[in-house]
């Protein structure tokens, strides 16, 4: 894809992103202007970028929403809830076309009539005196209409085509499909750089055409060059798709209609009369020598076909011979030039296909065994013929167009003209920011990570130098420029951070739309308050974070809010608010979702998890409201009574609590019945850096994660009881269970206590609970870059990975919700 | 230049383009009878045609493109 249209591409989502946040804000404020020029602004740029490239689906689309931003910036029009509706609607489908042009780089020419729709509601808004082309499309549109109705009937307008004409064209194309095109270009099309007449001249397939006064031409004195008050009507063989095609740009100035070829002989409708069979007979009888014998081997080879088809037996090959047959008649219909033919042919053979029988095929050869004779006759006369006349021009009042493909390079001529005003180019300044594949900062970070570790040798060898060459000096020397090495790899990595911090709007701003939608669908009044956007975190993070959010935001619309009958009843104001805020607290980025709606009522969570059996009579007297609370949690737990669309089948909160946590963060729900709900998301800033704790045991180190480590104590063996098999004591009033990390482990050796005969004790906190950890002894704290375990070692669930440390030794993390 | 003006005749010649639509009215508004040699002329842009329309202006020779003099032939034909 060239680098041009990426950017557009990455440009427009940002710009649709824009464009519905304004319409966010004019919601709330409809008469703000400063809100309605930019939303102008952005549309009209968006329009502009989309007109550098040859996407017509785009540019009218835009172009419509521009002009009905026009008027309300000029105070034409008023905002409503409609326009908003609408514009949001076009948006979506400009994405729509976006992600198909990333995708394949073009857009279907069936897009064409879906664009011409979206831009035709947009105008539909517009005060009448605005609406010409609407008025025109939908004017034409009964019109084509109208002419479908009197199918039966004919054609009237055909019977501006001289009759010989007609009957030649007949001649050609009786078994084939024509299109009557109706073409009125609007006034102003010189100045949109369109010449209407050369569009006729290239219309692929053109047999016909005629010029038409849209209205009476004001004498010459008087008139204005430049507003065009012609119309074109035009006769033209090619497929419909290709016709969209040529006037993908035009779409709304253009009429289609299907022509039925006997309506040329009989323009005002009626059975084929007996003049134009004869017509047809003489044009078979020219048919010279040559051409005999090449119909009596057509003939055959249809003859051949249909014999195969009615061969009885069903051999193992019988799905090859059935494609066998249609690839032979495909080709026949495409010599013969009979496209419609040829697409009945495509359903005929997958049918075959399907059944395994090959009646559909032969019923299709039956049908059409004789019109491709009779075309492949027709059009071998007419072939004769235009090599007699190329230009036949007398025909009166309109005449037929000899060969539409006649060298009028025009096109090429306007871009050989020297190009002025290219002064933009002088004074290039470069964009202030970068746009970097992730993958690129991805390694950077890799890079400075393996720096840190390789740095860390330093002191090693340091106390090396000194230890084991006694050379003090350089021992000293080597400390000095460890120091250097680490301020700078300190500031690089924290550098680096900074690339990858995002601010939490990018999950944020999408939400504006999401609670408008699902309010309007709840037919709940919603108050969204946004705080703390700018609060950063790192991208992978913040990534993580959409789909949990999106899935809370849902939950707390669908089961947390009330309807406003209800609040009323309850003396609440009639909208609800939700709150979405983000704060960093120390390293950690903290998200909460409040709702001043119903709360969870912690006795209904109790019954509905023991009722399901997510938990036993025990835990359910046991529990206190806060952990019944945080029940909400847990798998295949849905209090809603309905199942919606929206929520309520038993997965989501599940799935935010495991989304967070593959991330390292925690979930926390507090509730209160009557006044509402706050979830609470705890996020570290970042994912590259882990903090752990070194403890030591069985003279191996191991690393524990920061965010498990509650505290580190003493306790006295003494201190310490046996209850049946597990070891307890008593800290700070609080019974805590004690486990020793070498049991856990399977390391047969006894913890060592120190000289007072205490235990090292690391109180750690998982899944909910908290544990004494009896190791040997405590180290430091250090950040590490930690490595997920690979390969073999991947099911070694007790670690949660590995670190390289300086002295070049790998230090297994523990992971303590598996150990545990 | 693809339009050329001598005494009373007025010469079509190539492509005769959008911004030339102008020049061409004029020219027939000065010379209402002035005869048009069309000979050389490949293609108009729908504003010129119009223009002739308009002016009707007697044609001293027809395009050698035939589809081109089809056309203009058949629009003659539409202004009543």
């Amino acid at each position: 894809m060239n680098p041009l249209l990426e950017q557009f591409l990455s440009e427009s989502r940002e710009c649709t992103q824009g464009i519905s946040e304004k319409l966010m804000q004019l919601e709330k404020a409809p008469n703000d202007q400063d809100v309605i020029k930019e939303l102008f602004r952005l549309v009209h740029t968006l329009k502009g970028n989309s007109g550098l490239f040859t996407y017509p689906e785009m540019t009218r689309v835009l172009h419509a929403g521009e002009d009905l931003l026009g008027m309300v910036r000029n105070g034409g029009l008023a905002y409503s809830q409609q326009l908003a509706d609408r514009l949001l609607d076009a948006m979506d489908f400009f994405i729509v076309l976006c992600n198909e042009v990333e995708k394949t780089e073009k857009i279907d020419a069936s897009r064409s009539q879906e664009s011409a729709q979206v831009a035709e509601a947009l105008r539909a808004l517009m005060p009448v005196a605005h609406q010409e082309t609407a008025d025109s499309s939908s004017h034409q549109s009964s019109a084509s209409s109208s002419a479908a109705q009197k199918a039966s009937q004919g054609f009237p307008a055909l019977a501006r085509i001289a009759e010989a004409t007609r009957l030649e064209i007949f001649g050609r194309y009786a078994n084939d499909c024509l299109h009557w095109i109706a073409y009125t270009p609007t006034r102003e099309c010189f100045f949109q750089g369109d010449d209407p007449l050369y569009s006729v001249r290239q219309t692929p397939g053109l047999l016909w055409g005629s010029v038409k006064l849209a209205q009476p031409l004001p004498p010459i004195a008087e008139l204005d060059t430049y507003s065009c008050l012609l119309q074109f009507q035009l006769l033209s063989s090619a497929p419909r798709e290709e016709l969209y095609e040529h006037f993908r740009y035009i779409p709304d100035q253009v009429v289609l209609s299907l022509l039925n070829p006997q309506w040329l002989v009989h323009p005002e409708g009626g059975l084929l009369p007996p003049a134009a069979g004869e017509a047809k007979d003489e044009s078979v009888e020219t048919i010279s020598g040559d051409a005999a014998e090449e119909a009596a081997a057509f003939s055959a080879i249809l003859t051949a076909q249909q014999q195969i088809l009615q061969l009885d037996d069903h051999p193992a090959w019988q799905a090859g011979r059935i494609k066998a047959v249609a690839a032979v008649l495909a080709n026949f219909a495409r010599l013969v030039g009979d496209t419609v033919a040829a697409s009945k042919l495509e359903a005929a053979l997958s049918e075959s296909l399907a059944s395994r029988e090959s009646w559909s095929l032969l019923t299709w050869l039956q049908e059409h065994q004789q019109a491709l004779m009779a075309v492949h006759a027709s059009s071998e006369t007419a072939l004769q013929r235009s090599v007699q006349s190329p230009s036949n021009t007398d025909h009166g009042a309109t005449a037929r167009i000899p060969d539409s493909s006649s060298g009028v390079n025009y096109g090429r001529r306007a871009d050989d003209g020297i190009k002025f005003g290219r002064r933009a180019e002088d004074n290039l300044t470069g964009p202030r920011s970068l746009k970097v594949d992730q993958g690129k900062v991805d390694r950077l970070m890799n890079l400075i990570g393996e720096l840190v570790v390789s740095k860390n040798a330093l002191p090693y060898l340091a106390q090396r130098a000194e230890a084991q060459y006694g050379v003090r000096e350089l021992s000293r020397e080597i400390k000095g420029q460890y120091s250097i090495i680490n301020r700078i790899a300190d500031e690089m990595q924290d550098a680096i951070m900074q690339v990858r911090m995002m601010t939490v709007s990018f999950i944020f701003q999408r939400f504006p739309r999401l609670v408008r939608d699902i309010s309007r669908k709840l037919g709940k009044e919603v108050q969204l308050v946004l705080e703390g956007e700018q609060t950063e975190a790192d991208k992978n993070i913040i990534e993580s974070l959409a789909d949990p959010l999106i899935h809370i935001v849902r939950n707390s619309l669908d089961h947390g809010l009330e309807t406003p009958d209800i609040r009323r009843a309850q003396g609440k104001p009639e909208a609800g608010t939700l709150t979405i805020r983000a704060a960093q607290e120390a390293d950690r980025v903290v998200i909460s979702i409040l709702d001043d709606g119903k709360g969870i009522d912690p006795e209904v969570i109790k019954r509905k998890a023991y009722e399901k059996g997510l938990i036993d009579e025990a835990a359910l007297e046991r529990m206190d409201d806060r952990e019944a609370v945080n029940l909400i949690f847990a798998a295949g737990l849905s209090t809603a009574e309905v199942v919606s669309d929206l929520s309520g089948r038993g997965v989501g909160m599940d799935v935010v609590r495991s989304a967070v946590e593959k991330v390292n963060g925690t979930v926390l729900v507090t509730s209160e019945v009557g006044k509402g709900t706050e979830i609470r998301i705890s996020l570290p800033l970042s994912m590259a850096v882990t903090q752990v704790m070194l403890i030591e045991s069985d003279h191996q180190q191991f690393g524990v994660p920061m965010d498990h480590v509650v505290e580190t104590v003493r306790v006295p063996r003494s201190a310490t009881r046996a209850i049946k098999q597990s070891l307890t004591t008593v800290l700070r009033g609080r019974v805590v269970a004690l486990k020793t990390l070498n049991h856990l482990l399977g390391i047969t050796a006894q913890p060592r206590a120190n000289a007072d005969d205490e235990l090292a004790v690391l109180l750690v906190q998982a899944g909910g609970g908290e544990l004494g950890l009896i190791v040997d002894g405590f180290r430091e704290t250090i950040g590490v870059i930690q490595k997920p375990l690979e390969g073999f070692l991947s099911s070694l669930t007790v670690y949660s990975g590995s670190a390289l440390m300086g002295d070049g030794s790998v230090l297994m993390i523990l992971n303590m919700r598996e150990i545990l | 230049m693809s339009i050329e003006s001598k005494k009373n005749a007025i010469t079509l010649s190539g492509i005769v383009t959008v911004e030339e639509a102008e020049n061409l009215l004029e020219l027939l508004q000065k010379k209402p009878n002035a005869k048009l040699d069309l000979t050389a002329c490949t293609h108009l842009h729908t504003a010129n045609l119009q223009v002739l329309m308009a002016a009707r202006p007697a044609i001293a020779h027809w395009p050698d493109n035939p589809e081109l003099r089809v056309w203009i032939e058949n629009a003659f034909e539409a202004v009543p």
